[in-house]
């Protein structure tokens, strides 16, 4: 991150939509809750190849804007949300973060510290699970995707 | 017992050539047992997933859109082998994913468990286990005892 340690910003309100493009397959059947659930390794930190430092999660900030605008060129991709809200709950923070190639990007990072006063630079299991979990389907699978990703993890 | 060292293995390799049970596992690394007698490798799921492991040595550069590393063949290799040694009798399946940093990820959200075991080319192994039933809940290196729980887990019809 460059030393760069990350502010959850306010402008961003509780209710705002926050959302993560899904790639084909990056999902799984989730046989305890009876649903689909994205893959957990979708919601982590990403090493930046020059530098060597690691990368907050890359997000849409959804507000005032049409979900389909966030797959626009990603075919076969899905989408999944939270709220703001949410996310600050699990100990998350988001912000703007401006890209020329990608309509209102955003960041999603760990507001977690290890040790006290030094920001983590991953996203922890216990809270990935949870953001997996908890991840509403904004373009969802279809039924029949549903039930043939059921019945690929079922046991007979 | 507690999780062994690389040193340690190369050390237990050089004096027992047999094959031994899984004692360590890295993103380069990982030593499996043969399977004991009364669990044979005949989930039905076996070949589905190792198909789709293959699969994932082919995904391009930047596969999740958000600039993903393609993935490491020797953690795919390392990832099958760990499979392999999951697909004993009464097994559920799991799901194979790839991760950003090159990776494979093994999943399980069945029986009351959620397990993820995250094979990287960094050599960080991590389980993560959460039993619903107990609310047990942790994340551990990659070691004997730890793929021993989640196994006997994932078995456990409850």
């Amino acid at each position: 991150m460059n030393g760069v340690v990350y502010q959850d910003d306010p402008s961003i309100s509780a209710g705002d939509p926050v959302w993560r493009r899904i790639p084909s397959g990056q999902w799984t059947y989730d046989h305890n809750e009876g649903r689909v659930r994205p893959s957990s390794q979708n919601f982590q930190y990403t090493t930046n190849k020059e530098t060597g430092e690691k990368e907050p999660v890359s997000i849409t900030l959804g507000q005032g804007l049409a979900p389909e605008a966030a797959l626009d060129g990603h075919p076969g991709f899905k989408l999944v949300g939270w709220t703001a809200g949410h996310l600050r709950w699990l100990e998350l923070g988001v912000c703007h973060d401006e890209q020329p190639d990608a309509v209102a990007h955003g960041l999603m990072f760990t507001l977690q510290e290890d040790p006290p006063g030094t920001r983590k630079t991953k996203i922890s299991n216990p809270v990935r699970d949870r953001l997996s979990k908890t991840a509403e389907w904004v373009i969802p699978l279809s039924a029949e995707e549903i039930e043939a990703l059921r019945l690929s993890t079922a046991i007979p | 017992m507690n999780a062994l060292t690389e040193r340690d293995i190369v050390l237990k390799l050089d004096r027992d050539p047999r094959p031994v049970a899984i004692e360590y596992l890295s993103g380069s690394s990982i030593t499996v047992s043969d399977q004991l007698p009364e669990s044979a490798i005949s989930p039905t799921w076996l070949g589905r997933v190792k198909t789709r492991l293959k699969g994932l040595k082919s995904l391009p550069p930047d596969w999740d859109s958000y600039g993903a590393a393609p993935i490491d063949p020797g953690v795919v290799d390392l990832a099958e082998k760990l499979v392999e040694w999951f697909a004993v009798d009464g097994m559920p399946s799991p799901d194979v994913f790839a991760t950003a940093e090159g990776g494979v990820q093994i999943e399980w959200h069945i029986r009351r468990a959620n397990i993820e075991i995250a094979i990287s080319p960094d050599e960080k192994t991590p389980i993560y286990f959460h039993d619903l039933n107990t609310g047990e809940e942790w994340t551990k290196p990659g070691s004997s005892i730890a793929l021993q729980i989640v196994r006997r887990r994932l078995l456990t019809n409850v």
